[in-house]
């Protein structure tokens, strides 16, 4: 009984075929090296979606392909490093849950048992990632996320793709 | 606030009020490189002046020395000057030779700027200065006393012949981990000494406490954060030994041209430097 309500509340997730996509009023400068990327994310006080899905295209990539906010959706919905159950809105300010998300399914992290039963989902996803070290405790998912904690966050991801490990350094475990 | 490591091995006595900054870095065998230099003496700098040259550069690693707005990207060979500031992408790494007193690896995702190198004095003094991400520093005593000063945007390291692993991150503050010698964290009025195997946060803990805190992680709850975890998201516009990284466009700006003197003494500011 009790896979069968999981595994009718895994189904019930399913998304549009074509989620709503809210172009930026601006696009992201072209051809931005990752070193450049990241500094300029570092001065944001919010990072946008737009700016935060270049950032996992850079970290899983090494560079952006697309051209424009509707680009990088498509991109990241056929590898599913995004849901089709979000909305996309360029200019909007991350949430921390999407950047769990799209870090989770980035960086092909085994979970645990809930994100195995149910797949991934915002809240899960960050809880995993606290827990791994990836983002501070005692946060939100549908918090912002500010440059200098994106910054943080995605090195870890990229220390882990790296190396398979976060270091201590880096580790929010060990934070303040 | 600055966080400021120094270590003790030549010395036991703070550097003098008057004494300017400068110091080299001890070289590190970088674990991936796909171009190396090969390793050559350096050259004669003018007097106090000491060169700092490009070992190795992995990925993507850019530089903008002072008095330029645009950056370049750094490789091999390289001289790089004071007031140089460095920033790496994904997977990028540059090592940096301190002439020969040691080295600095700077890791992936970092950006750091070099405040000073010079001898004065027969005491070489470096100061570095590391606004976000990691680097792993190596400081060579063996040929001469030498004074390190690394600060992040929480505290300041100072070393004098030791090797460590630095890191600063917007959510959780200074990492160090102590692997030779000892490293004197200054965070405020607060000191620490960090010895080899030994670790350190923002807040000056020791290894034991960083030991508990791993085993008892705070989770999320539905109260959003603390005010200890919003503080530090704030700009990270702070200027240190004379350089202020903040660069949002990639302009950045030089606080303070070599002619100009630098700080005496670098006096860590009260409280928590919003960023």
């Amino acid at each position: 009984m009790l896979l069968l309500a999981v595994a009718m509340l895994a189904g019930c997730a399913s998304g549009s075929l074509n989620p709503a996509i809210d172009s930026p009023a601006v696009e992201l400068p072209g051809e931005e090296s990752s070193a450049a990327f990241l500094d300029r994310a570092s001065e944001m006080s919010a990072v946008s979606e737009n700016d935060a899905f270049r950032g996992i295209l850079l970290l899983t990539d090494g560079k952006d392909p697309a051209e424009s906010f509707s680009q990088r959706v498509s991109v990241l919905l056929e590898r599913k490093v995004v849901s089709d159950n979000w909305t996309f809105h360029g200019d909007r300010p991350i949430t921390r849950g999407k950047l769990a998300y799209m870090i989770y399914q980035s960086i092909d992290m085994p979970g645990g048992l809930i994100l195995k039963l149910t797949g991934p989902s915002q809240r899960y996803c960050l809880r995993e990632l606290q827990y791994k070290g990836f983002f501070a405790g005692q946060t939100t998912y549908y918090g912002n996320v500010s440059g200098m904690e994106y910054l943080a966050t995605i090195n870890r991801a990229d220390e882990y793709l790296a190396t398979g490990s976060v270091p201590s350094v880096l580790s929010t475990k060990q934070g303040r | 606030m600055l966080l400021v490591a120094t270590s003790l091995q030549a010395q036991t006595t703070q550097p003098a009020a008057n004494e300017t900054m400068a110091a080299e870095a001890n070289v590190t065998k970088a674990t991936k490189t796909t171009k190396t230099l090969g390793e050559a003496a350096p050259k004669a700098a003018p007097a106090g002046k000491l060169i700092v040259t490009v070992k190795s550069v992995t990925g993507n690693v850019e530089k903008r020395a002072a008095g330029e707005t645009t950056w370049q990207p750094v490789k091999a060979g390289d001289k790089l000057d004071e007031f140089t500031i460095l920033r790496t992408g994904f997977r990028s790494s540059a090592e940096l030779v301190f002439a020969d007193r040691g080295t600095t690896l700077v890791k992936s995702i970092t950006k750091m700027g070099i405040a000073k190198f010079a001898k004065e004095n027969g005491v070489v003094r470096q100061r570095l200065r590391l606004k976000y991400g990691s680097m792993r520093m190596s400081v060579d005593s063996s040929r001469g006393t030498i004074d390190a000063q690394v600060a992040t945007p929480v505290a300041t390291l100072s070393v004098r012949g030791s090797e460590a692993v630095i890191a600063y991150s917007g959510d959780r503050g200074l990492g160090l981990r102590g692997r030779k010698g000892t490293w004197r964290v200054a965070a405020g009025k607060r000191t620490t000494d960090v010895k080899p195997g030994e670790s350190t946060n923002s807040d000056l803990a020791s290894s034991s406490e960083l030991a508990n805190m791993e085993r008892s992680l705070q989770m999320g709850d539905a109260y959003g954060m603390t005010s200890s975890e919003i503080q530090p998201f704030s700009t990270n516009r702070r200027s240190v030994f004379g350089i202020n990284l903040s660069t949002g466009s990639g302009s950045g700006q030089i606080g303070t041209t070599p002619s100009e003197a630098l700080p005496d003494v670098v006096k860590p500011p009260q409280g928590i430097i919003p960023l």
